[in-house]
This record gives C-alpha cells, sequence and structure tokens, in this order.
C-alpha cells in the first residue's frame, strides 16, 4: 500500500490543499500514533468486540482526517472521539442485530488465573453490558478517558445535569456488581443520594 | 487511591492487547474520499440548480463508447475535455450528490445486490455522483445489507483519486471490516468476466456486478473470515479466461 502524493497536479484542489507548507500528513499519522491506543481501548470498552472496536476507531479517525484543517489546531483528539462515540450510538441505533442480548464474557485483557480477579472482570463485564449504550458511554468517557463532565455534555450533545443523572444511574448499576461492591462515586460529580 | 481511579483500573483490566491493523496511510486515503464526497455534495448542489441532464459518451482507451445517461429535452451539455486525464468528457450532472460521509444519499443508477459471502446478508453498492474532481465523476459506496431487518452496515465509500476514473484496469480498492469478517471491495474498468486476489497467498474469487449505468465498469467484492489477510495484486480475466490489464498504478488495493 503506497500513500498518494497529494501534490500532484492531477488531484483535485481540495487535497492539495490538505498537503500545505507543514505537511499535515505526516502531522496527523503522529497524531494517529499518539492517540489510536486510547481510542481503540475505549471502542472496545463500548463495544466488547474487537472488530466493532477497529471500524468504530478507523472511522474516527478517517473523519478527523476529512476535518484536518479545521481540528489541528484545536483538540483533535476530543474531535476522534466525539466521533467515535456517537458513531457507536448511532451505528448502534440503525443496526440493531448487532446488538448483543446475552451477557457473554469477553475475552480477557489480562492472562490471570486468579479466580478472585477473574470473578472480578466477569461482573464488570456482566454489570457494563447491561447498561444502556449512552450509560456505557459516559462511564467510558467520564472514568476510563476521563474526560470532564462538561465535555461529556458537549460531545454528546447533552446538557451536564443529564451526563450527571446518566452516570447517576450508570454507576448504581455497576456498584451492584460484585467487582465494584465496595466502590464509591467521586462526590464531587455525583450526588450520594443519587445512588442506589 | 481515589474512586475514579479504581474504576478506571478495573476497566482497564478488562481490555485485551490492542492495536489498529491499518496504517495511517489507510486513515487518510478513506478521510480524502470523505472530503471529496462532501465537497461533491456542495457542488453538485451548485450545478443541478444551472443545468439540466446530460448526454455523453465515455470512450474506454478507444476500445468502444458507452452510453451513460439518458438525455431529457433540455438538451446536450458536455464538460470541455480534460486532457490531463487522457479520456473523454464525462458525465457531471443528472446524477445524485453524495452525502458528506461519502455515503450515496440516492442511487446512480439502480443500486447492485449481490450475495455476501455471510448467510442472511447481501452486499449492496450504490453509485454516488463525485463533483469537483478534475478526472473522476462516480464513487461507490459499499454496504451490507441483512435480508431479515432490511439494516444496512456501511463497509467503505470508494473512489478513483489519481488520474481517470474509468482508465481500464482496478480502482478504488481498498480492505476494510465489517458484519462476518472481512472485505475488499473496489471496481474494474474493462470486459471482466471473473476477478481474484490473493488473500494469505490463497486465490480468492470475487463477486462481480456490472454497473447498469456503464456496464464497463464492474464493482467486485471479497469477503473473508478471520484476522484481516495480506493481499496480493488483484487479476482480472474475460470470458475466455484472458488476463485483463491491471491498470498502470492501481493494481494494488489500496491504491486508486
Amino acid at each position: 500500500v503506497e500513500i498518494k502524493d497529494a501534490r500532484r497536479g492531477n488531484l483535485p484542489a481540495s487535497e492539495r490543499v490538505l498537503v500545505g507548507v507543514t505537511e499535515p500528513v505526516d502531522e496527523f499519522t503522529a497524531f494517529v500514533a499518539a492517540s489510536s491506543a486510547r481510542l481503540l481501548r475505549a471502542a472496545w470498552l463500548l463495544t466488547f468486540d474487537r472488530d466493532d472496536a477497529q471500524d468504530l476507531t478507523q472511522l474516527a479517525f478517517a473523519k478527523t482526517f476529512a476535518a484536518w484543517q479545521r481540528v489541528r489546531r484545536d483538540d483533535a483528539e476530543s474531535y476522534a472521539r466525539r466521533v467515535l462515540v456517537n458513531s457507536y450510538i448511532d451505528w448502534w441505533r440503525r443496526a440493531p442485530w448487532r446488538e448483543r442480548s446475552t451477557a457473554q464474557v469477553p475475552e480477557a485483557g489480562v492472562i490471570d488465573d486468579h479466580a478472585r480477579q477473574t470473578d472480578e472482570r466477569t461482573a464488570l463485564t456482566v454489570a457494563l453490558e447491561e447498561l444502556t449504550r449512552r450509560e456505557r458511554t459516559v462511564v467510558v468517557l467520564r472514568y476510563y478517558l476521563d474526560v470532564s463532565e462538561a465535555d461529556v455534555a458537549d460531545q454528546l450533545n447533552v446538557s451536564a445535569g443529564t451526563v450527571k443523572s446518566t452516570a447517576s444511574k450508570a454507576l448504581a448499576k455497576l456498584r451492584r456488581s460484585t467487582a465494584l461492591a465496595g466502590f464509591q462515586p467521586p462526590t464531587r460529580d455525583l450526588a450520594l443520594e443519587d445512588i442506589s | 487511591m481515589k474512586p475514579d481511579e479504581i474504576l478506571h483500573d478495573k476497566l482497564e483490566s478488562l481490555v485485551p492487547d490492542l492495536q489498529l491493523d491499518v496504517p495511517a496511510e489507510n486513515l487518510i486515503k478513506r478521510g480524502r474520499r470523505m472530503l471529496a464526497a462532501r465537497q461533491s455534495l456542495i457542488a453538485s448542489g451548485a450545478a443541478v440548480a444551472v443545468a439540466g441532464i446530460t448526454v455523453a459518451g465515455v470512450a474506454l482507451s478507444g476500445h468502444h463508447t458507452s452510453t451513460v445517461q439518458t438525455a431529457s429535452n433540455s438538451g446536450s451539455q458536455l464538460q470541455p475535455a480534460d486532457l490531463t486525464c487522457g479520456v473523454s468528457p464525462q458525465p457531471t450532472v443528472g446524477a445524485p450528490a453524495a452525502s458528506n460521509d461519502g455515503a450515496a444519499a440516492t442511487p446512480w443508477g439502480a443500486a447492485i445486490q449481490g450475495a455476501s459471502g455471510v448467510a442472511g446478508t447481501d452486499v449492496v453498492v450504490h453509485a454516488f455522483h463525485i463533483a469537483g474532481m478534475q478526472c473522476t465523476n462516480v464513487g461507490f459506496e459499499f454496504a451490507v445489507k441483512n435480508l431479515s431487518t432490511g439494516a444496512t452496515t456501511p463497509l467503505e465509500a470508494t473512489n478513483e483519486y489519481e488520474g481517470s476514473d474509468i482508465a481500464p484496469g482496478f480502482h478504488g480498492a481498498g480492505l476494510t471490516t465489517g458484519p462476518g469478517g472481512w472485505y475488499v471491495v473496489g471496481y474494474y474498468v474493462g470486459p471482466a468476466a471473473a476477478i481474484s486476489i490473493p488473500a494469505n497467498g490463497q486465490p480468492a474469487s470475487a463477486h462481480l456486478a456490472s454497473w447498469a449505468v456503464n456496464p464497463d465498469v464492474k464493482v467486485w467484492w471479497v469477503h473473508g473470515t478471520g484476522p484481516t489477510p495480506t493481499l496480493g495484486t488483484p487479476d482480472a480475466t474475460d470470458g475466455s479466461g484472458a488476463p485483463l490489464p491491471g491498470g498502470a498504478r492501481n493494481g494494488q488495493p489500496g491504491v486508486g
């Protein structure tokens, strides 16, 4: 596979513009190298599927490149993350047959023969699978990628109050899991009375 | 340890080893296609406002000429010949616009549908019109349709962006993943009766279908399961089994 030389004369003006003096192709390649692991892992936590995680992440990067002129000076990863989570929500809405209705345990990330830890992962996996798409998205953004509540609201195009209540419901569900039995939610985001 | 750090670590413990299975170059190529389709939407909107339906013939390296668009009573209208492409003028109006993510808003010509290789699903291909590119007028969007629910999952939108989009040979070949495994998709220009591509060294036969607007354009796709394969150079043969040209620069998957 070779990279097109976008500076050839017979390419459209749009592509010639993309390759400017600062070589955004190199810049974008560096961006992918720096952020792909984080986004791919987040996508896996959303989907519990390697192929789906690849699809989501690759789509997010491609759309980010298509918008590179606009987003390169801002937070490109934030843009890619926005595409990723909204694609996740949209894809599953449009393709309900992709939904998993079973609490099938995905492959474990760490080979660990310690029964308790394995049980914890299994319990957490089951608990995550019982969340709605939006709840799981909020959990992954907020507590895995450490995105601020305001930014989660912005990326999902909802109010901060919606993020707060969605996270509250999600954490309440997770706390019923043995994996998070002793987990106390961060008080700065959540009113304790919201947690059942 | 803070509560949110505990949750972060527990989530982290679930995730398997992962790395992106395509190079950044492929993402750039896909992004460029999206950009081209987005600009097509803008350009075609303007073109449709001022123009009627076009009649145009497309010469394929002097072999023959195909009618690619039916005339209306608004008369013929051709764009000036583009000498850098080495081809005759192509139709530019009367074709549907593309959406901003490369998906066809409405098909240009009849949609193509054929077996995907995954039970209960078909591959559906829509052509979409691209305006504003010097040598490319058409792109193809591949999707997988679930025959039970009717839901479609986009696979890849592809178009040529190096040289003429109707030069004989392979164009826009790309590897992607989708429902049930991986897919190689692309299109070929010429009288191909069969196309195959080596996947992990083993030849894989492609599904092949003609584009109704220009039957010399054949869309093709290959489905496989398991990890995405290492691909070789695709081959095309005519009805008698004779090899056809692959194209000077466009024989490799992911190129052109």
